[in-house]
C-alpha cells in the first residue's frame, strides 16, 4: 500500500504534463544551431540544443485553458524568435533568421600567417558581391586590387605595369594555361568553389617563380562539412549549379558545373552583321570538383579537379583588317584540365609538410582559312614542402616546385611581327609550317628561412633556383624580406629579389624563333607599411601602402634578322595605397596606384610600356540594408599608351598595307572612367534562400576606347568605343 | 610551357574580340575607290632565276576623284630587307639598292574615271647576286628583290612595293590569266543596284609548285587565288577581298556614272592579273 500512493501521484502528473521536442535550424540554410537556449512560456522551461540542433522539454506542466504557449529563442547575430504554438504540440521545427547572410560558408581549416607581406588576397565574402565582377567572379574582383591595370575586355591580368604574359596563373599553386574564359568575362573556376584569390605583385617569396610580373593564385575551398548545400544560378552570361557537403564525418565534397550561353547572345547580336556569320555559337563551360578527407587529426587529403573549355566558330566574310589571310572559316577551341591531389600533414609537433601534384592536359586549336595552330600538351606539375620550426625564432621552409610537360604542336601560320603593340598583316609574314614534339623539364627548388631577430623584427633570407630545360639554364634567385612590427597594428616591410621566367617556346623554337634566346629577368624591390586603425572594434580604417621598383633585363624582343633577341630592358616603379573602411552597414575601399613603366630596345630608346597607366584610382562603396545590398565602383585610369601608325605601305603581292610605326607608345587614348553599380536582394525562406542581383557596368555609358581603329591604308583612324553600358541580371537559389 | 599557351590564347582571344568589333563604318572601305591608289603592280615574270635579268612592271592605278592630274614620284629597287620579318618596306640604307628613278603619272592620259594600267612600264634589272649565300630552303622557296615606288599626293607620301621572287625552282611562277567580270552571272553592262552580285570567271587552273616547310620538308603545294574587288562612285560591297569562287554583293549601289569595277586576282606568290569594266 505504501507504494501505491506515489504511483497514483505519478500517473496523475503524467496525464497532466506533456513532452515537447524539436529542432532549431538556421532559416534559409537549415544549419543546425547548437548550444542555443530555447525557452517555453508560460512553463518557464528552458532547453539547450544539441549538436544536431535538437532540443526537448519535458515533462512540462501544460498551460491553463486561457493561456497561450510561446517559444522564445534569442541568439546573438540572429533575429529574436518569438512564436506562439499550440500548447498540445509535441514536435516543433524552428527556423531562426540570421541578421546578415553571407552567400557561402567557408570551412576554416587553418589560418596560416601571411608569408609575403606584399601579398594581397580576396576571400569569397570579399569578391562575391563586388560590383563589376559579373556575378562575383574572383579574378575580375581581384582587378580592383592595387597594382592591377585596367585591361578592358582582355582575358589577362596585368600586374604593376608588366607585360600581360609576365603574369603566372595558378590553381592551388599549380600553373594553368588560362585564368579567364573567352574575352575575360569569367574565370575558369566557379566563384562558389574558390576560397580566395591571391595576388603576389612583387617581392614575393621563393615558393613562386616563372613569372617576372606577378602571380595570381586561386585557392579552392574546403567543402562545407556541416550539411549538404545546393546552389543553382542563372544570369545573362551563364547558368550553373554547385553542390557541397559532408559525405561522412571525415569526408566532404564539392562539385560545380557551369555552362555559358553568351554565344547565343552574340549570335543574336551579330545576326544583322554582314561581316561575320557565327556558325557555331561561342560557348564556354567549366567543371570543378573537390574532395576532402580528414585522414587523422594531423593529416588531410584533398583533391581538386578543374576542367575548362571554350569553343567558337565563325565565318568571317569581310577579311579582318582587310588582310586576306584573316578571312573564311574561323574556329578556336581552348581546353584544359587539372587533377590536383594534395596531402597536408604534421610530421612532428614542429614540422608540417604539404605535397601536391597537378596532372593535366592543355589543348588549343585555332584556324582561320588555311592557317592553323594545334597544340596538345600533357603536363605534370609537382609541389612539395616541409616547414620546420626549430624554436620560436627559427623557421625553415624547404620545397620543390617542378613542371614536366610534353607538347605536340602542328602549325601553319605566317611569322607574326608585332612591335609597339602594332601587328604587321599576317599575309605579309613568312609562312611557317611544322609539326614538332617537345618535352620540357622545369625544376624549382627553394628555401625560405624566417629568423625572428627580436620580438618585432623578422628577417627572411630566401633562395630560389630554376632550371629550364628549353634554355638549359640554371638560375639562382636570391630573395629576401624584412618585417618590422612597430606595434601590433602597424607593420613595416621590405623585400627584394630576383625573378625569372623561361622564354616563350616559339621564341626559342628552331623553326619559329631563335634557339639562342635566354630567360628574361626582373629584380624587384619593395617597401611598405600596413596600419590597422580598427584597434579592437569592428569599425574603422585599415591602410596598406607599398612602393615598388622593378628592373627588367634580358627581355625578348622581335628582331628582323634573328627573329628574336634578348635586347630589351625596362624599369617599373610606383606606389600603391589601399584604404578599407567599415562602419556598421557601410563599407568602402579606396585604391590608388601611381605607376611609371618603361621599356628600352635598341633603335627606339626608352618608351612607355603598353600598360603604363600613370594614375589608377578605384573607389568602391557598399551599403547593406536588411536583405538589400547596394554597391558601386568608380574607376578613373590614365589612358593606355599606343603607338601611332604614320603610314601604310602597300604590299602589292599580298594585297595588304604594312604599318610604319611612329614612336612606340608615344600617344595615349582618353582617360578611362567607369561607374559600375550593383544591387542585390535576398529573400530568406525557411529551407532556402533566393537572391537576385542587377550588376550594371559602365552605367554612364562612357566611351572608353582601348585603342585606335585604322582605315585599310592607315590614312585615317578613329578611337574604338570600348564596352558600352552592360547590365547583367542574375538569380540564385541556395537550398 | 605556360607562356606558349598564354601568348597564343591571348592573341587568339583578343583577335576574336577584335573580329567581333571589326568593320568600323566611320572609316573608308578598302574596295571603294576615291583618291589616288595603286591597286597592284604586275610583273611580266613574277619569279625569276638566280641569274636575274630584266623584269617589266606595270602599275594598275586609280585616281577617280583626281580630275586627270599628274602625280610625281620615284622608284628604287633593292634586295628584300626582311619585310616578312618586320623590316620596313624601304630601300633606304639597304646594301645593293639602286638609285632613285623619278617618274610621273599623267592621269589625263587614262580618261575618266582614271582607273587603268598606266601607259608606261618600268624595267627593273634583278641582279644575279640575290641567292648568293642563300641556303637550300631559300634557294628553292626564293628570296625577294623589292621595288619600292613613292608618290607624293596632296602632301602625303604614298608608298607601294613589289617583291620579285628569285629562286632555283625549275618551273617559275606565271601570272594568272586575266579574269572576266560578271554581274549576276552575266556581263556587267549597266550600273549595278543593291544586292547585285559580282563574280569572275575564265581563270586558269592554279599552278602547283614545290616549297620547303620551315622544318626542312619539301612539299608540293597548290596556289590559291584571291580576288580583290574595287568599285567607284561611293559604292560599297559586302567584302573587298574574297576567294576565287566567291561572289560579292553591292551593299550600296554606285551613285552614278562614270563607274568602274576592277577585279585583281593574286596567286599568293606574286602573280597578278586583273580585269576592269567601265560604265560611262
Amino acid at each position: 500500500m505504501k507504494h501505491i500512493l506515489p504511483s497514483l501521484i505519478c500517473i496523475f502528473f503524467l496525464e497532466n504534463v506533456f513532452a515537447l521536442e524539436g529542432v532549431l535550424l538556421e532559416r534559409g540554410t537549415k544549419v543546425p544551431l547548437k548550444g542555443t537556449n530555447v525557452f517555453l512560456l508560460p512553463a518557464k522551461a528552458k532547453a539547450v540544443t544539441s549538436k544536431t540542433g535538437s532540443f526537448s522539454f519535458g515533462p512540462v506542466v501544460p498551460a491553463a485553458e486561457n493561456e497561450t504557449c510561446k517559444i522564445i529563442v534569442n541568439l546573438t547575430g540572429y533575429k529574436k524568435l518569438e512564436e506562439e504554438i499550440d500548447c498540445k504540440t509535441t514536435t516543433l521545427k524552428l527556423y531562426l533568421e540570421k541578421i546578415r547572410y553571407s552567400d557561402f560558408v567557408t570551412t576554416v581549416t587553418s589560418k596560416a600567417p601571411k608569408r609575403d607581406a606584399q601579398m594581397k588576397s580576396l576571400r569569397q565574402e570579399d569578391f562575391i558581391n563586388m560590383p563589376g565582377s559579373f556575378g562575383g567572379d574572383p579574378v575580375r574582383a581581384a582587378q580592383n586590387l592595387p597594382g592591377i591595370a585596367q585591361s578592358g575586355p582582355s582575358a589577362q591580368v596585368v600586374v604593376q605595369g608588366a607585360a600581360p604574359d609576365d603574369t603566372g596563373y595558378l590553381i592551388n599553386g599549380h600553373f594553368v594555361p588560362i585564368i579567364f574564359h573567352f574575352g575575360g568575362l569569367s574565370s575558369v573556376v566557379a566563384p562558389q568553389a574558390v576560397d580566395r584569390v591571391e595576388l603576389r605583385p612583387s617581392g614575393y617569396g621563393p615558393e613562386y617563380s616563372r613569372a617576372i610580373g606577378g602571380i595570381i593564385n586561386l585557392e579552392t575551398k574546403a567543402p562545407r562539412n556541416d550539411k549538404i548545400t545546393n546552389t543553382v544560378y542563372v544570369d545573362i552570361l551563364n547558368a550553373g549549379a554547385v553542390s557541397e557537403g559532408p559525405i561522412d564525418d571525415k569526408r566532404s565534397f564539392l562539385i560545380s558545373g557551369r555552362y555559358s550561353y553568351i554565344g547565343q547572345v552574340l549570335k543574336l547580336a551579330t545576326e544583322e552583321e554582314e561581316d561575320i556569320n557565327i556558325d557555331s555559337a561561342p560557348v564556354y563551360g567549366d567543371i570543378t570538383a573537390i574532395y576532402r578527407k580528414e585522414l587523422s587529426n594531423t593529416w588531410t587529403y584533398d583533391n581538386t579537379f578543374v576542367y575548362s573549355r571554350d569553343d567558337i566558330k565563325f565565318i568571317v566574310q569581310r577579311a579582318f583588317g582587310d588582310d586576306p589571310a584573316l578571312r573564311g572559316g574561323l574556329a578556336n577551341t581552348t581546353e584544359f584540365f587539372r587533377f590536383i591531389p594534395r596531402l597536408t600533414g604534421r610530421l612532428s609537433p614542429n614540422t608540417t609538410t604539404t605535397h601536391s601534384i597537378g596532372i593535366g592536359q592543355d589543348k588549343i586549336f585555332f584556324n582561320i582559312g588555311s592557317q592553323f595552330f594545334d597544340l596538345n600538351r600533357d603536363v605534370i606539375t609537382h609541389r612539395s614542402e616541409i616547414v620546420h620550426e626549430f624554436d620560436k625564432k627559427h623557421k625553415l621552409f624547404v620545397g620543390f616546385d617542378n613542371e614536366f610537360d610534353n607538347a605536340k604542336v602542328s602549325l601553319s601560320l605566317p611569322s607574326r611581327f608585332n612591335q609597339g603593340g602594332v601587328d604587321n598583316p599576317f599575309s605579309s609574314g613568312e609562312e611557317r609550317r611544322f609539326n614538332i614534339e617537345n618535352s620540357d623539364i622545369n625544376i624549382g627548388p627553394y628555401w625560405r628561412y624566417n629568423y625572428q631577430a627580436t620580438d618585432k623584427l623578422t628577417v627572411s633570407p630566401n633562395m630560389r633556383f630554376d632550371y629550364f630545360s628549353e634554355t638549359k639554364e640554371f638560375i639562382a634567385q636570391p630573395r629576401g624580406q624584412i618585417i618590422y612590427e612597430w606595434s601590433p597594428k602597424l607593420k613595416l616591410n621590405l623585400s627584394a629579389g630576383l625573378y625569372t621566367q623561361a622564354p616563350e617556346p616559339q621564341e626559342v623554337s628552331v623553326e619559329y624563333g631563335n634557339p639562342n634566346i635566354t630567360s628574361p629577368r626582373s629584380t624587384h624591390y619593395t617597401v611598405g607599411w600596413e596600419k590597422d586603425f580598427f584597434e579592437a572594434g569592428a569599425s574603422g580604417l585599415s591602410v596598406v601602402n607599398n612602393f615598388f621598383y622593378k628592373d627588367l633585363d634580358n627581355l625578348v624582343i622581335p628582331d628582323q634578322n634573328s627573329l628574336y633577341l634578348n635586347s630589351g630592358t625596362g624599369t617599373i616603379y610606383g606606389m600603391e595605397i589601399q584604404g578599407n573602411y567599415r562602419k556598421g552597414p557601410w563599407s568602402g575601399q579606396l585604391v590608388y596606384t601611381y605607376l611609371d613603366s618603361r621599356r628600352s630596345i635598341p633603335g627606339q630608346g626608352e618608351f612607355p610600356a603598353q600598360f603604363d597607366q600613370t594614375h589608377n584610382f578605384n573607389l568602391i562603396g557598399a551599403y547593406d540594408l536588411d536583405r538589400w545590398s547596394f554597391s558601386g565602383r568608380f574607376r578613373v585610369v590614365t589612358g593606355n599608351p599606343y603607338t601611332p601608325v604614320n603610314q601604310g605601305v602597300f604590299d602589292s603581292n599580298n594585297d595588304v598595307f604594312i604599318p610604319i610605326r611612329g614612336r612606340f607608345f608615344s600617344e595615349r587614348v582618353n582617360t578611362f572612367q567607369q561607374l559600375d553599380l550593383r544591387v542585390e536582394r535576398k529573400t530568406v525562406y525557411d529551407t532556402w534562400i533566393l537572391s537576385w542581383y542587377v550588376d550594371i557596368q559602365n552605367v554612364l555609358n562612357r566611351s572608353n576606347g582601348e585603342g585606335l581603329d585604322y582605315a585599310y591604308d592607315y590614312s585615317t583612324s578613329v578611337e574604338d568605343d570600348g564596352l558600352p553600358i552592360l547590365p547583367t541580371f542574375g538569380v540564385k537559389g541556395v537550398f | 610551357m605556360k607562356a606558349l599557351s598564354l601568348t597564343k590564347i591571348t592573341f587568339l582571344t583578343t583577335f576574336l574580340f577584335l573580329l567581333l568589333g571589326c568593320g568600323n563604318d566611320d572609316l573608308p572601305q578598302v574596295e571603294t575607290l576615291q583618291g589616288f591608289r595603286v591597286l597592284g603592280i604586275v610583273a611580266n615574270t613574277p619569279e625569276v632565276a638566280a641569274a636575274g635579268g630584266n623584269v617589266t612592271l606595270d602599275l594598275l592605278v586609280s585616281d577617280v576623284n583626281g580630275g586627270g592630274r599628274t602625280i610625281s614620284g620615284s622608284w628604287r629597287a633593292c634586295p628584300d630587307p626582311g619585310i616578312a620579318l618586320g623590316a620596313e618596306p624601304s630601300c633606304a640604307g639597304v646594301s645593293g639598292a639602286t638609285a632613285a628613278t623619278s617618274i610621273s603619272l599623267d592621269f589625263s592620259t587614262l580618261g575618266a574615271p582614271y582607273t587603268d594600267v598606266y601607259g608606261t612600264s618600268y624595267t627593273v634589272n634583278v641582279p644575279s647576286t640575290i641567292l648568293d649565300s642563300a641556303n637550300t630552303i631559300q634557294q628553292t622557296n626564293g628570296k625577294g628583290y623589292v621595288v619600292v615606288f613613292r608618290f607624293t599626293v596632296d602632301g602625303r607620301e604614298v608608298r607601294i612595293f613589289k617583291t620579285i621572287i628569285v629562286s632555283n625552282r625549275t618551273t617559275k611562277n606565271q601570272n594568272p590569266a586575266d579574269p572576266t567580270i560578271r554581274l549576276n552571272g552575266g556581263a556587267l553592262s549597266g550600273l549595278p543596284v543593291v544586292n547585285d552580285a559580282l563574280t569572275i570567271n575564265n581563270l586558269t587552273d592554279e599552278e602547283t609548285y614545290q616549297a620547303f616547310y620551315s622544318n626542312g620538308t619539301l612539299a608540293t603545294l597548290t596556289e590559291s587565288y584571291e580576288v580583290a574587288w574595287y568599285v567607284s562612285s561611293k559604292a560599297k560591297l559586302s567584302a573587298g577581298k574574297v576567294a576565287e569562287g566567291d561572289s560579292v554583293k553591292f551593299e550600296t549601289a554606285p551613285e552614278g556614272g562614270p563607274f568602274v569595277a576592277v577585279a585583281v586576282v593574286r596567286d599568293e606568290r606574286g602573280g597578278i592579273s586583273f580585269s576592269k569594266v567601265d560604265i560611262p
